[in-house]
């Protein structure tokens, strides 16, 4: 009883973390990050930290003027959103 | 028989903490302002909980539960023999726990924070380290309450309760650690 109980609860917290949680996941293609870079150093940016992909999008963590943004693009490498640190 | 253990601030502080890391680990947003509301909150938590285990009194004293591995040991073999051994204060093997979830909560916070700064934005092994130690954490909490729940079938004493009322029920014949 006890046992399945917290197997239970284990299991409910492991699934609520994953809906809170979407973490992005880091880009595993060299070509597509060479290109994003290459869009961000246009938009301004002096440095590019990472680049993940979340909810089909992309997330950058990019500097400019000394100030952290973190920068999201489309699948067409715009940028839909970018949020000061 | 009933023996006050657990002062105000130990309860509160324990409860305060269950809230707000339940609520930064499972449901508030990673990237809202709240988490860091929450996360920053923790770090006030710990540090009075810190300072109350040196001017406080009684069981919150960290000198009433230092780490001790004989005494885990001990413990350990009440455990697998089923002795109805109580502790009035913290057991050995809790106390561990306690040191390692507050190191984890350091790990967490001291990453968090450093997620924030420019210095550290976008760097990989910050945010795995920021991970990693709430993932520990997390598994650390599992283990916490599976040995609260054990233990309290063991000793017959409702830990949960106690932590709750601040007082420990024991019952007669018990042998009792100080």
């Amino acid at each position: 009883m006890t046992i399945r109980s917290l197997a239970a609860l284990s299991t409910s917290l492991a699934l609520l973390a994953g809906a809170a949680l979407a973490n992005d996941v880091p880009l595993n293609d060299p070509a597509k990050e060479t290109e994003i870079r290459a869009v961000m150093a246009e938009k301004g940016f002096d440095e590019v930290r990472s680049v993940g992909t979340i909810d089909g999008k992309f997330e950058v963590y990019a500097l400019k003027a000394g100030t952290a943004y973190e920068v999201f693009l489309d699948q067409s490498l715009c940028i839909v959103e970018f949020n000061a640190a | 028989m009933r023996f006050k253990v657990w002062d105000p601030l130990v309860r509160v502080f324990h409860w305060s903490l269950v809230a707000a890391f339940g609520a930064n680990a499972l449901l508030v947003p990673t990237a809202s302002g709240l988490h860091l509301v929450l996360g920053y909150a923790i770090v006030a938590l710990v540090a009075v909980r810190i300072a109350w285990g040196f001017l406080g009194r009684g069981y919150a004293r960290f000198s009433t539960f230092p780490p001790d591995l004989h005494g885990a040991t001990m413990q350990a073999a009440d455990i697998a023999a089923g002795r109805r051994t109580v502790h009035l204060g913290h057991t050995p093997l809790g106390a561990l726990m306690i040191y390692n979830i507050l190191l984890a909560l350091a790990a967490i916070a001291l990453s968090g924070y450093a997620m924030t700064t420019t210095a550290f934005w976008g760097v990989r092994w910050v945010k795995s380290v920021h991970e990693v130690s709430v993932t520990w954490a997390e598994i650390s909490v599992l283990v916490h309450v599976a040995a609260v729940i054990w233990e309290s079938r063991r000793t017959r004493v409702n830990l949960p309760l106690a932590m709750v009322t601040g007082y420990k029920d024991v019952p007669e014949r018990s042998v009792i650690h100080e």
